[in-house]
């Protein structure tokens, strides 16, 4: 189950509404974890067994490291947190990696003997939101590993921290420690729910005007058939990349809005990414619970930038190969780590990181744009030899290829408007100034969001959900 | 200010998460009829669970999410919203594949933007065309052909810019057709495009509805007018036409794009031709086809011609709504819908029976239908198969009423039902056909996705469209070995009713040929042999599921359930690189026969080294090609998969047939026919019910479920050689007073018609029943009408005597 489906905007979420706000307090937490699983369940299936696994496996080792910190017994506490992070590591690597490992060692088999009989690679189903629940459950252990949490969590509560449908299956990705306090008090005021509304209302508008339209236009330019000449091979890349935005940060104000309803205050994940001024900029901007996960779990342990230049790019760049490889297994998003990675150790030595040290700050947003934008290339291309070809086709020296498709005016439109959120400056940034404006213009925008944005939204969704029969043939 | 908003703001979202729970009574049953009308679906039902494992599939959600959102929301009333907001306020020039004209015109853009057409194909069906008229067997059946114009060609300067280029693009398709319609000879043709276009400088009136694909009642006439007059320019007088009431058309394609547009009104026209009896109308009675029964109309008159003898006039839509006013032209008229008509060039048998047979085809699909119909039949020589049973169903679009390894019959329940083939390991040495076996109860059509993906990472998806005629299909498509690497997909057009047997895969082409294979030592071996000596025996047994009785000149196997199994052993050596097994086997019914053999590296039996075969009825004659050093190895035979009767009259082992076919150095022994032949105990468990029937096979009792008052349960046919008068005995249990029928035919293809019945009555309990039936009786299917009462009939104790048929 999506957020963005009629399913759970007239079904589950009404249902979850009242059973939260209908039980007792004591009994809240709990009616979230069911609902979490009931949602979980809904899109994954048996998978959500998965899900139980780490959640335990998480709470347990993490009791067990606790305890044994309690006892002043470090081996022990290492064993516990050893076991946790095996286990969530384990369950990613299962999940995500393994397939793909093998494949690419057979593939490698087969090069040195092309003769050699190789069976073939078991499909393994990826569990929904498996990177993001295996990240919040590491975030746990390695905290109490270092002494972050020193206050072991009931069960229910830590189970609802992992598995809040909110923030489940897309993230933000949620720390335990930023949310503990909220875990076990919160305030479920009709403000909040009514600002939550207004949040999950944006969210959905971004996520079913622009992002499901323009991803029409994506489609063509990377289709499976298509070979694009560089007018479409340009549009498509302009689409997609608005569409992963609008997709991706149009889910997370829904999870924010979500979130706030029940009382809760997650983390931003996004702020205006297409106003930075430089890469380092825009990953302080795009998807900052992961990029800030990397930098205090992995990119700090390893020296961060407190040591010598050739550390720090080192650091860089092994902390964006993983956020590539966090993405999904494919060498693509190996590339669109080490795509990104790369710039920022340019950055560095050039020592152009942050706004206040640009003298041109919109040439560098063009710039930090089309960096951006090319960059998706490796994100969206099946193979990297299809994401070759793509760049071939954006340097227009792939031939004519296809010209631009015949695409509806609502499309057009839609990539219009999104356009906007590219160009629109830097400081503005509309999901938050949603719930905190005071101005006179915020009440207008928020009425015209729940009305307006909420009807188009609901109408788009069942509009794609329409089929008009083919017309028959004879 | 501030909280007065954001409460509204509360107020309106919960009233936005409440609408559609609120208003469930009244947009539930507008949605249910908007997806059954305007979206041509079934509406999905609730999931059923069998057990708590089902709350963990997705698949039980998905089917709740399903039910769920078709019935909530006020569907027309949103997606309508929508489609009129893009189409009169964004102007959209396109919407669902309806291109906006000037002056209001709507064109479907399908009628010029096939794009997957090719000359080469449009020029090969042509060609089809005409060598099936050279190979006709009875040249005084004259053939016309009247290919019905696109409403784009008649009308092209109200086309949008885009639209004109578009047609401009494929104008070579009309081209091809126009082309060879202006060739004299035969076929002869009905040349429509000139006379629409000579309408058009007479009046002002509008010969096609701007929102609709089809002519108007005035456009209509001129195409009767058309017809009528290349038959004889007698037959047609202007005053023959009158002009009726007004009548508001909403034309299909404003439906299509989902827009709602100010209806347009026109008058009707009929033709009503004075001076003529109509001696017959046979029509079956419903439920009908989409496209119009079968319909046969007989006139006589004294003063007014008639074109004289049988014709049989097979019209796409257009010709659809004037059956009654095209009839009156003709002495017998047969009107069908083309897709009743036997295609896969099995056409020629009906083409012979006419003296003239008029064909209208849309000009979209004239390539398509020509090839379907003139195409001549394709070679079988099946060699590995894909079962029934390996075909993954959508369980809330299909309703299944028999899937095995045998068949699957099946219901669709809405259109594009796709069903999911197995992926196959295939020889990359060789291209394939893959033979799809479907019987449809209404012609339709179905598509095949084949994905093949290249080294590069690429896929290419090749789509093929095939038509389902009426009844047998056999269609075939061409693949490589790599396109079976990935399930291929097939389409399932309509909602119909289908019953699929296994696919074949055909091999063609094989690269690597071996040489022609080397003088073998012979030997043969027939059950007979085990009383003549010359030949070796063999050594036979049965599994569990077989009992085998050697009888005089056939081997019988009685299957007791779905796998039989016999082995064979103790076969001697042969030689050379291949080895022929030829078996004569009779069957008692359609199933499917597995020959498994062994090599001697791998022991054992795998499906990789077995060849299948289907069964018909009756005597099959089938070859298989083995490696020869599977001769040295006992094989498997599992004759069927299904209980029943089947005897081995022959078995003959043989080396490979060289080119010149000579043979002196086999032995082939075919044994006499058996004197009498038993009738299949498994005759029941082949009947077919319509829908108000559930049937339920026990043992040798068949229970049929009557859900209405019109049960009706289809048998096939008997093994009879030869008509002769035929008693039908049963015992059948009613649970209520009421009346049962049983229907007869007496040709092939016949209607069941009351006066080939014959009625009894039942009381309440078991009754035996017995049934006189003439002479042909038996020969085709029969129909039983257990009742007219809802409830429970027991069927069993079926027994059949006759001239040539003794009771079981």
């Amino acid at each position: 189950m999506v957020f963005s489906s009629l399913i759970f905007i007239f079904c589950f979420l009404p249902l979850v509404l009242l059973g939260y706000f209908l039980a007792p307090r004591n009994l809240r937490n709990t009616v979230l974890l069911v609902s979490g699983l009931v949602f979980y369940l809904w899109g994954a299936g048996e998978v959500v067994l998965v899900l139980l696994v780490s959640i335990a496996g998480s709470w347990g080792c993490g009791a067990w490291a606790l305890r044994a910190a309690e006892r002043n017994r470090p081996v022990e506490k290492a064993w516990a947190i050893g076991l946790g992070a095996a286990l969530n590591l384990g369950i990613l690597f299962f999940y995500k990696y393994a397939a793909f490992l093998i494949s690419q060692f057979f593939a490698g088999l087969h090069w040195i003997v092309p003769s050699l009989a190789l069976p073939s690679v078991p499909e393994i189903l990826l569990p929904i939101g498996v990177s993001f629940f295996t990240f919040q459950s590491l975030s746990y252990i390695l905290d109490v590993a270092w002494g972050r949490v020193t206050v072991r969590p009931g069960p229910v509560e830590f189970a609802m921290y992992i598995a809040m449908f909110p923030q489940l299956v897309a993230g933000p990705i949620v720390r335990y420690g930023d949310i503990k306090d909220q875990l076990s008090d919160r305030p479920t005021t009709w403000e909040n729910f009514c600002l939550g509304a207004v949040r999950f209302s944006y969210g959905l508008a971004k996520k079913v005007l622009i992002a499901d339209t323009v991803a029409v236009i994506t489609d063509q330019a990377f289709g499976v058939t298509t070979t694009p000449g560089p007018a479409l091979a340009w549009l498509g890349l302009l689409s997609f990349t608005l569409q992963v935005y609008f997709d991706f940060s149009g889910y997370s104000d829904m999870a924010l809005g979500l979130g706030r309803m029940f009382g809760f205050r997650l983390p931003e994940n996004f702020n205006r990414p297409f106003a930075a001024v430089s890469v380092t900029d825009f990953w302080r901007r795009w998807h900052i619970t992961l990029s800030s996960w990397f930098r205090d779990y992995v990119y700090i342990p390893l020296g961060g930038s407190r040591t010598t230049s050739l550390r720090t790019y080192r650091n860089l760049l092994i902390v964006f190969l993983l956020v590539g490889f966090w993405h999904g297994a494919n060498w693509t998003f190996l590339c669109f780590g080490l795509y990104h990675g790369l710039w920022m150790v340019w950055e560095r030595i050039r020592h152009r990181r942050l706004p206040e040290d640009f003298q041109h700050p919109l040439a560098h947003r063009a710039l930090t744009f089309l960096v951006v934008m090319l960059g998706m290339v490796w994100f969206r291309a099946r193979t990297l030899p299809h994401a070759l070809g793509y760049f071939q086709a954006l340097a227009a020296a792939a031939g004519p290829g296809d010209g631009l498709p015949e695409i509806p005016r609502l499309n057009w439109l839609c990539l219009a408007v999104g356009s906007l959120a590219v160009f629109l400056p830097g400081r503005i940034c509309f999901g938050r100034w949603l719930e905190e404006a005071r101005s006179g213009w915020a009440a207008p925008a928020r009425l015209a969001l729940l009305t307006v944005g909420f009807g188009l939204s609901v109408m788009f969704l069942i509009s794609n959900d329409f089929k008009s029969f083919i017309y028959f043939q004879f | 200010m501030r909280n007065r908003t954001i409460f509204l703001c509360g107020i309106l979202f919960i009233a936005w998460l409440a609408f559609p729970a609120l208003t469930v009574p009244l947009t539930a049953p507008c949605n249910v009829e908007y997806i059954r009308n305007i979206e041509k679906h079934y509406p999905p039902t609730w999931p059923k669970l069998s057990s708590w494992r089902d709350l963990l599939h997705t698949g039980t959600y998905d089917q709740i999410t399903r039910v769920l959102q078709s019935r909530i929301l006020p569907r027309r009333l949103l997606i309508g919203a929508k489609k009129n907001l893009e189409f009169h306020l964004l102007r959209e020039p396109r919407l669902a594949g309806v291109d906006r004209g000037s002056d209001g015109w709507l064109f479907l853009r399908e009628t010029y933007d096939r794009s997957w057409e090719s000359p080469e194909r449009a020029r090969h069906a042509l060609d089809l065309c005409d060598a099936f008229l050279t190979r006709g067997t009875r040249p005084r059946t004259a053939l016309r052909l009247m290919i019905a114009p696109s409403k784009y060609t008649i009308y092209p300067e109200l086309m949008s810019k885009t639209s004109a280029a578009l047609a401009k693009r494929y104008a070579w398709y009309h081209r091809t057709l126009a082309s060879r319609w202006s060739r004299p000879g035969t076929p002869e043709q009905i040349e429509l495009w000139s006379a629409y276009r000579q309408a058009r400088t007479e009046t002002s009136d509008l010969l096609f509805f701007p929102k609709d694909t089809h002519h108007t009642p005035l456009g209509a006439m001129v195409m009767l007018r058309t017809l009528t007059k290349s038959l004889d320019p007698g037959l047609w007088r202007e005053e023959d036409v009158r002009t009726g009431e007004e009548f508001g058309w909403e034309g299909d394609l404003a439906g299509y794009a989902g827009v709602v547009l100010p209806q347009d009104r026109y008058r009707r026209r009929s033709i009503v031709r004075p001076g003529l009896t109509l001696l017959g109308h046979d029509r079956p009675a419903p439920p009908e086809d989409e496209w119009g029964p079968v319909e046969r109309f007989r006139f006589t008159s004294r003063d007014r011609p008639l074109w004289p003898g049988r014709t049989l006039i097979a019209h796409d839509s257009m010709l659809k709504e004037y059956r009654t006013d095209l009839a009156q032209f003709f002495a017998d008229v047969t009107f069908l819908h083309y897709k009743d008509l036997i295609g896969d060039g099995r056409f020629l048998s009906t083409f012979e029976t006419y003296d003239t047979v008029i064909l209208e085809i849309g000009e979209r699909y004239a390539v398509d239908i020509l090839e379907r119909l003139f195409q001549p039949l394709a070679p079988v020589r099946p060699a590995a198969r894909i079962s029934p049973a390996e075909l993954g169903l959508p369980s809330d679009r299909v309703r299944v009423l028999e899937q095995n390894e045998a068949r699957l019959v099946l219901e669709t329940l809405v259109p594009e039902v796709v069903l999911r083939l197995p992926a196959r390991d295939l020889d990359p040495r060789r291209s394939y056909l893959l033979e799809l076996n479907v019987h449809a109860a209404q012609g339709t059509w179905c598509r095949l996705y084949l994905h093949r993906f290249t080294p590069g990472g690429g896929s290419v998806l090749q789509v093929e469209d095939k038509v389902l005629w009426r009844g047998p299909n056999r269609a075939y498509f061409y693949l490589t070995h790599e396109t079976l690497g990935y399930p291929p997909e097939l389409v399932l057009s309509q909602p119909n009713r289908y019953q699929l047997g296994p696919f074949s895969l055909i091999p063609l082409e094989e690269v690597d040929r071996p040489a022609d294979p080397a003088p073998v030592r012979v030997w043969t071996t027939t059950w007979r042999s085990r009383v003549q000596a010359p030949a070796i025996p063999a050594e036979v047994c049965g599994n569990s599921e077989t009992e085998l009785h050697p009888a005089p000149g056939r081997l019988w196997i009685e299957s007791r359930g779905a796998d039989p199994q016999v082995f064979l052993s103790g076969l001697p050596a042969g030689a050379g690189s291949r080895l022929d097994v030829e078996l004569v086997l009779w069957s008692s019914r359609e199933t499917l026969l597995q020959l498994f053999y062994q090599s001697p590296d791998e022991p054992g039996y795998s499906e990789a080294r077995s060849l299948s075969r289907s069964l018909v009825p009756g005597e099959n004659r089938l070859t298989f090609r083995l490696p020869a050093t599977a001769a040295r190895r006992p094989m498997r035979l599992d004759p069927a998969c299904h209980p029943g009767w089947y005897g081995i009259t022959g078995l003959t082992f043989g080396p490979t047939r060289t080119h010149s076919g000579d043979r002196d150095d086999r032995v082939s022994l075919t044994l006499p026919a058996a004197a009498s032949r038993p009738v299949p105990s498994t005759w029941l468990a082949e009947a077919l019910g319509n829908s108000q029937v559930r049937l339920d096979l026990q043992g040798d009792r068949l229970q049929c479920l009557a859900l209405g008052d019109d049960p009706s349960l289809l048998l096939p046919s008997l093994e009879r050689s030869e008509p002769g008068p035929l008693r039908l005995k049963f015992r059948i249990e009613a649970p209520t007073e009421t009346l049962g029928q049983v229907f007869f035919q007496t040709a092939p293809g016949q209607v069941f018609r009351e006066n080939n019945s014959r009625r009894f009555s039942l009381h309440v309990g078991p009754n035996s029943v017995s049934v006189d039936l003439p002479s042909a009786a038996g020969l085709y299917p029969l129909r039983l009408d257990p009742g007219c009462h809802p409830g429970v009939y027991t069927v069993q104790e079926f027994a059949v005597s006759g001239a040539d048929t003794d009771a079981p």
